[in-house]
Parts: C-alpha cells; sequence; structure tokens
C-alpha cells in the first residue's frame, strides 16, 4: 500500500492505495467518480480516457504509484472550460455528435487532437517569424494541421462506431479554425 | 473489485536493480505498462511474484548521439522519439512510431517495452531489425552484471522474445543510415486483431537505374517476424521499374519462403504479405533527379 497525494478537479485528495491499482478502479472505489466502462477490464476500449497534467491517458492504463503529485481531470471537470464549449458549439453547428456512450471519450480524444494541433501550429508560426515571412505565418493559418489519415488513426483508440471517421475529422477541423477565430487558447 | 496486487519495487539506479533482481528472481519488470496492465490477470494471482517499476532508473531515460548511431534508453516513450523526429531518425522509423496506436497510448509506450512484450509481436522490432539496430542487454542471472549486444533480428524466434530470465534491455543502437527508398505499412490491427493483421518494412537503396543494400522484414503479431533472405537476393542488382511478371514471380518465392520457414501465418496475412510486396516492387523507381537528367 501507498499513501497517495493527487488533485482531482482542483480538489487535494490522500489516500491508501494498492501501488498497482490502477486509476479508473481508484476513480470508482475510492473516490467516487463514475468512470464510463470501467469493467472493460482493460481491454482498452477507449472510454476511461481522463486528463493528466494536461494530457489524455487511458486510466485503466495508469498504476496508482505513477499518480504521486499529479492533477486529474475527469470529463465532468472538462465540461467547465472554453475549450470545451467550442467543441459542444462544433456538434451542435454540425448537427452531429458521439453517442452517450463515447460522448466523453470522444470529446476528450477530439480535444488532444486539438491541443496537438495547436501546438504544431505555433511551432510553423515561430519558424517562419523567425525568417521574417508574415505573410506565410499568416496563410499557415489558413492549412489544416491535421489529415484524414491521422484522424481516422487517433479516434481507433475508441471502439464505439457511432461516427464516422469523416464526420470526426469534419468535427476536428470545425473547432479548430473556431478556436483560431475565437483566439480560445 | 479490485483485487490486492503484489509488491511493487522501484529501483533507483542500475547496480540497485541488479540486487532486487538477485534477491527476487521471480519478478516482472515493469516499463511503460501499457501491455501488463493490459493483461494483470498474467501476474496477479501468483503470489511470489513482484513488479519492478524501471521508472526511476535515470540511465534507462538517456538518448545519446554519435556519428554513426542513436543511443536510445530503453524507458525512452514512443513519443519523445517522435518529437527528436528527422535529426536522428529516417522516415521508416518515423513512420513506424507514428503508425504504433495512437498519441495518447503512445505517451505510455516505452521502446523496451514495445520490444520485450513477451509473446506477441507489434511494428518496432520488425522496423529496427530491417534497420540492423541492436539491442544492449544486461544480464542480472549472476552474482556479476553483464552486458551484450544482440541484433535485433537475433532476439526473436518463432514469433517469442528470446529474453532469458534476468535479462533486461538496457538500450538500443540505432544505426543513423538513410536509404533511397523505405516503406512502412501495417494493414489490421495488431492488439485487436493479431491474426490478420501484417506489418511490413521495406529499405534498398537506388543506385541510377538498379537497387541493392535490400532489407525487408515482415512481422506477423502472433507468429513472429520474418527477414526475407531470398526476396533480397533475387532483387539485388535487379532493374527498375520491375516488370509485374518478375514482381508475381519474386512474390510467390516470398510467400513460399514463409511456408518454409514460420508456422502460424493465417492465409489472409500471406495473401496481405503478397500483395504488399507487390505494391512496394512496383513502387519502386528510379530517382527523380535521375529521370531528369536521362529523359
Amino acid at each position: 500500500m501507498i499513501k497517495l497525494s493527487l488533485k482531482l478537479n482542483k480538489t487535494t485528495f490522500e489516500l491508501y492505495v494498492d501501488e498497482m491499482k490502477p486509476l479508473s478502479q481508484i476513480l470508482y472505489e475510492d473516490l467516487n467518480v463514475d468512470i464510463p466502462n470501467r469493467n472493460c477490464n482493460s481491454n482498452v476500449c477507449g472510454n476511461c480516457l481522463v486528463i493528466v497534467d494536461k494530457e489524455p491517458f487511458l486510466s485503466c492504463l495508469i498504476p496508482a504509484y505513477r499518480l504521486q503529485g499529479t492533477t486529474i481531470t475527469t470529463f465532468e471537470a472538462f465540461m467547465q472550460s472554453a475549450h470545451y464549449r467550442n467543441i459542444r458549439r462544433t456538434y451542435d453547428a454540425l448537427n452531429s455528435e458521439p453517442c452517450p456512450t463515447c460522448y466523453e471519450a470522444k470529446t476528450l480524444i477530439i480535444e488532444s487532437m486539438l491541443l496537438k494541433a495547436k501546438t504544431k501550429r505555433i511551432d510553423s508560426k515561430i519558424d517562419d517569424l523567425s525568417r521574417k515571412f508574415l505573410t506565410k505565418a499568416v496563410d499557415e493559418d489558413e492549412k489544416n494541421p491535421i489529415d484524414l489519415a491521422t484522424a481516422d488513426r487517433e479516434f481507433s483508440l475508441n471502439s464505439c462506431n457511432c461516427l464516422t471517421s469523416k464526420a470526426l475529422y469534419n468535427i476536428v477541423i470545425k473547432a479548430l479554425k473556431d478556436r483560431i477565430k475565437r483566439r480560445v487558447l | 473489485m479490485y483485487y490486492k496486487n503484489n509488491k511493487l519495487i522501484l529501483p533507483e539506479s542500475i547496480n540497485e536493480l541488479h540486487q532486487t533482481v538477485l534477491e527476487n528472481p521471480n519478478s516482472i519488470f515493469f516499463a511503460g505498462g501499457t501491455y501488463i496492465m493490459k493483461n494483470r490477470k498474467m501476474f496477479l494471482d501468483s503470489s511470489d511474484v513482484k513488479i519492478i517499476s524501471l521508472e526511476k532508473i535515470k540511465e534507462l531515460f538517456d538518448v545519446t548521439r554519435n556519428i554513426k548511431h542513436v543511443e536510445v534508453g530503453a524507458m525512452v516513450t514512443t513519443n519523445k522519439l517522435l518529437e527528436i523526429g528527422n535529426l536522428a531518425f529516417n522516415d521508416l522509423l518515423l513512420s513506424t512510431l507514428s503508425n504504433t496506436a495512437t498519441h495518447i497510448v503512445r505517451n505510455q509506450i516505452t521502446i523496451g517495452g514495445a520490444l520485450a512484450t513477451s509473446n506477441i509481436r507489434f511494428s518496432l522490432p520488425g522496423t529496427l531489425s530491417c534497420m540492423g539496430a541492436s539491442i544492449e542487454l544486461l544480464d542480472f542471472s549472476k552474482n556479476k552484471m553483464t552486458t551484450k549486444l544482440v541484433p535485433v533480428e537475433k532476439m526473436y524466434k518463432n514469433g517469442l522474445i528470446l529474453l532469458e530470465k534476468g535479462n533486461l534491455i538496457k538500450k538500443i543502437k540505432i544505426p543513423l543510415d538513410t536509404f533511397d527508398f523505405e516503406r512502412f505499412y501495417c494493414i489490421g490491427n495488431p492488439v485487436k486483431e493479431p491474426e490478420s493483421t501484417v506489418i511490413f518494412a521495406f529499405r534498398s537503396d537506388i543506385n541510377q537505374t538498379l537497387i541493392n543494400n535490400i532489407k525487408l522484414s515482415v512481422t506477423f503479431p502472433k507468429a513472429g517476424i520474418f527477414t526475407s533472405s531470398i526476396v533480397s537476393s533475387e532483387l539485388d542488382g535487379a532493374e527498375i521499374p520491375i516488370i509485374p511478371k518478375s514482381a508475381i514471380s519474386i512474390s510467390n518465392k516470398f510467400i513460399s519462403e514463409i511456408d518454409k520457414n514460420i508456422e502460424g501465418v493465417t492465409p489472409l496475412q500471406k495473401e496481405r504479405a503478397k500483395r504488399i510486396l507487390q505494391t512496394i516492387l512496383y513502387q519502386i523507381t528510379p530517382s527523380k533527379k535521375y529521370i531528369e537528367k536521362n529523359y
């Protein structure tokens, strides 16, 4: 057993758990947070995504001893953020959204892709600025930094087939453009 | 309900790890955890098994580079390697890494763990054997710790890893060579459909209208890795573009070579391997510079 200290949705917890106990089961058994498909028996269904220190992870694959001092954000807390509102707006605008079973997981996958795309975009901007091609940097904004094949692979993490990969790709691109337009960082 | 687990040990250096392994011969090394956490049944019930986490051993996180090689510590994650990118690795390795799972899972997959899974092969070992990489192994089984360097292709036989008990992958030496023609294909999902997935890595040099320095490896997740010698010798010095007749004949020889040397390959995997090889052979054409000069 280890004494584990972690921050869950802005609240600090200290608890005694087994070193190898997966985060998905800590959340359900020790912290009373309901994670979808907690009984998938680590079959990597992709529904138990959480954000650990700003990076999305499958909670069934992280053992307790790795969580010492980390900050965990579940979907409930993520729903309060501007990033979620951006994705929600896109669902409404395109009139397509994931089914209730995989809604949380797919939304977090979209968020992780948007975060990755943002980093890529900023990197290319810095490169171009250093070469004093400011106009090119502006043009870069218009390009899509995510291709369909990458999006398809990223969404393969979740086994639910409620939306086609093309529909999910459209959501990601629309949300990205919306984020650039509204300067949601 | 979660069942209580076995004891976890967290050594902080290689020497401490050596002592731990000598004291606990029945132990499992825990690297990224993507495979072990997924198969928790394999260690939950046996009471004497200890889990040794490699997370605090700093030597296993190093990435160093010299003129000929990049040395990557076993605990470096695949996303970290992708961040290094073109500075150190060729396109073959980068496309293999970016095709391994999704970027959320790649945060946890370590290069050592990807090579050392006990009964299933993923894309990385095939590509590394195609590139001529080698593995530095630490042998903890005796009182004196020893180190040995083993080529990746000699680490596997009949789909199983030839890693003895008490041996640990310390680092992987990856050559800095780049090749004129490199292709990586992964058809299927090695985790969800291991019996239909085929992973293919191919590299060669192109010298005007001839190809040479050919190496290919094909991975069948359950059956193992296969490096073809017949295809390499048949293609070495062949003129390109390769005509369909010889591409079909080479691919047929390749499949009969697989039949002779490797067991447990399904007919779908054979058909896929054959078609991928043919696709690759049709893709090999003289370099753009050569075409512009001569035609």
